[in-house]
């Protein structure tokens, strides 16, 4: 199984006080698995997945002292060989499909698009392939959302296709990126119930980014807790509400229920965790 | 009951779509008791947010009765002038809502030097403080604050006019769990103060059960269930639809 290496990944960003340090120093490894990446708005997880695409935009700055998939060195990649690993052996989902897929093109022309780019099926193959694919992943009548706009479909839908999309080059690592946040809670669960039997029946790796501890905790294997782009914590999945860094036990406990009822609920406690922080350097 | 003081009856809400007519709400009736926090749940494209827009007359292509605070309003009829000092809105999105280039300091006092009042300045301050921001932020931009500092200014801005009636559309659903919390408990400190009352849209329901009192559970435009305290606290719900969302909420 390709496996995902990174050793001390660091991603800057010049501003006005100076370089602003916003992965720091974060290693992890990652197989045919599904880990799980939570944090806040900030906390550089999303930065991290980035990186690891090659997507991080000048003038921020990756650094690591070994970043690897399946034995090729990520850091000395073209963007020749860059497109050899997105959407072909890495994918990607993001947060919202109305911003991922293209507004202007139709969902069958833009999986096709994807499909055609990394195969040399032919059109009419390929087109079959793209209906298969929507079926797979739970579309009810594929052949009329392939004939859809994205503006035409609800998000679950959208988001469905997205999947897809990703999917028709059996990647071997996913890397979805909070990727039913824009979602309504009944349809949360379909999509994230979706991606986890995809992941399992095709053996592949998942990286899930995400605020949400109860989902993370739900669909992965291991989870790694960053804080001000650090990695503060890393539990089995299983384990996570027995997790021992403040932050951690913040993030747990400020979450309402109905047990919360009437109550206060606890806030961070952002001085005591800084200062549980091992100094920058 | 006698002391509601919002009753909705037989709304309907349709909006033209090419040349057929989609009905997005159809004969909800509920009523919002003094001083109650009622919660609204549902998927998305239910017509949740439909009947906020339409109780806080940015929409009017609606039927049936709204009373609210003992005024009348029937059939798409525009609210009054003095609508705005019963009711407010606080939006779901922070980084929207607010005014670009305008600061803090104009986008809350705008409503009131609409309405010709005076002692503007003085409750600019009061204010500010009642949402816990201190007079430093007074003349900031929206893109000088974090998240939850810009909703605080949302709050402060619906609760200038001293609205009896607040609507909350998902105010904390764009916001981390941690500030999510601040801000929860500062609307629950708020009612403490100034006993107003929320009127609550959510998809959430750990928000929807720590701070509502009665919840009503929406299904494609139409109120399923309005559900009582003793069974929002236990999640029973007896409408197919309201199982189906409490077990789905668990898993998400």
């Amino acid at each position: 199984m390709p496996e995902l290496i990174v050793e001390n990944l660091c991603v800057r960003f010049p501003s006005w006080q100076g370089e602003l340090t916003v992965v720091n120093q974060v290693s992890f490894q990652l197989g045919s698995e599904r880990l799980g990446i939570v944090g806040e708005s900030g906390s550089g997880k999303s930065m991290t997945a980035r990186a690891v695409l090659g997507l991080v935009r000048p003038p921020g700055k990756v650094q690591a002292d070994r970043m690897r998939f399946d034995g090729i060195d990520l850091e000395r990649m073209d963007a020749r060989g860059w497109r050899s690993i997105r959407g072909r052996r890495v994918g990607m989902i993001m947060q919202d499909p109305k911003y991922s897929l293209n507004p202007v093109q139709r969902v069958m022309d833009q999986i096709a698009e994807i499909a055609m780019l990394h195969s040399d099926m032919g059109k009419r193959k390929t087109r079959e392939r793209v209906l298969e694919m929507l079926s797979e992943v739970g579309v009810e009548d594929p052949a009329r959302v392939a004939n859809c706009y994205p503006h035409q479909l609800s998000g679950g839908l959208g988001q469905r296709v997205m999947i897809a999309a990703m999917l028709i080059n059996s990647p071997d690592l996913l890397i979805a990126d909070e990727p039913t946040s824009a979602l309504d809670v009944m349809v949360r669960g379909q999509v994230l119930q979706l991606m986890d039997r995809e992941i399992k029946r095709r053996g592949m790796g998942l990286m899930l980014i995400s605020h949400d501890l109860n989902t993370v905790a739900r669909y992965c294997d291991r989870v790694l807790i960053m804080y001000q782009g650090r990695i503060v914590e890393t539990c089995a999945a299983d384990r996570l509400f027995e997790a021992q860094h403040p932050y951690t036990r913040g993030l747990l406990a400020c979450l309402p229920s109905v047990e919360t009822r009437g109550k206060k609920l606890s806030v961070l406690d952002r001085a005591a965790i800084n200062a549980e922080m091992p100094a920058y350097g | 009951m006698d002391d509601a003081l919002l009753t909705v009856s037989h709304l309907d809400v349709f909006y033209k779509r090419g040349r057929e007519s989609f009905q997005a709400v159809r004969d909800v009736s509920f009523e919002v008791q003094d001083g109650e926090t009622f919660g609204l749940i549902g998927g998305s494209g239910c017509g949740k947010s439909t009947i906020l827009l339409v109780l806080s007359g940015l929409d009017g292509h609606w039927r049936g009765e709204i009373v609210l605070d003992g005024v009348v309003r029937k059939d798409g009829q525009r609210a009054s002038a003095g609508h705005s000092t019963q009711l407010q809105m606080v939006f779901q999105d922070p980084y929207g809502s607010l005014h670009p280039r305008h600061t803090v300091d104009r986008t809350l006092s705008e409503p009131m030097r609409v309405r010709g009042l005076e002692h503007v300045e003085q409750r600019v301050l009061e204010v500010l403080e009642h949402v816990g921001l201190d007079s430093r932020f007074r003349f900031r931009y929206p893109h000088q604050l974090s998240g939850g500092q810009r909703q605080r200014v949302a709050i402060a801005r619906a609760l200038v006019l001293q609205p009896k009636l607040l609507l909350l559309d998902e105010p904390t659903s764009a916001l981390d769990a941690s500030v999510q919390a601040e801000i929860l408990n500062l609307l629950m400190d708020l009612k403490k103060q100034l006993g107003t009352t929320y009127l609550f849209v959510s998809h959430d329901l750990g928000v929807i059960g720590h701070l509502c009192d009665r919840v009503a559970v929406m299904q494609q435009g139409s109120l399923v269930e309005t559900l009582a305290p003793e069974n929002l606290v236990e999640l029973r719900g007896t409408h197919p639809y309201t199982i189906e969302l409490f077990q789905n909420s668990q898993y998400a």
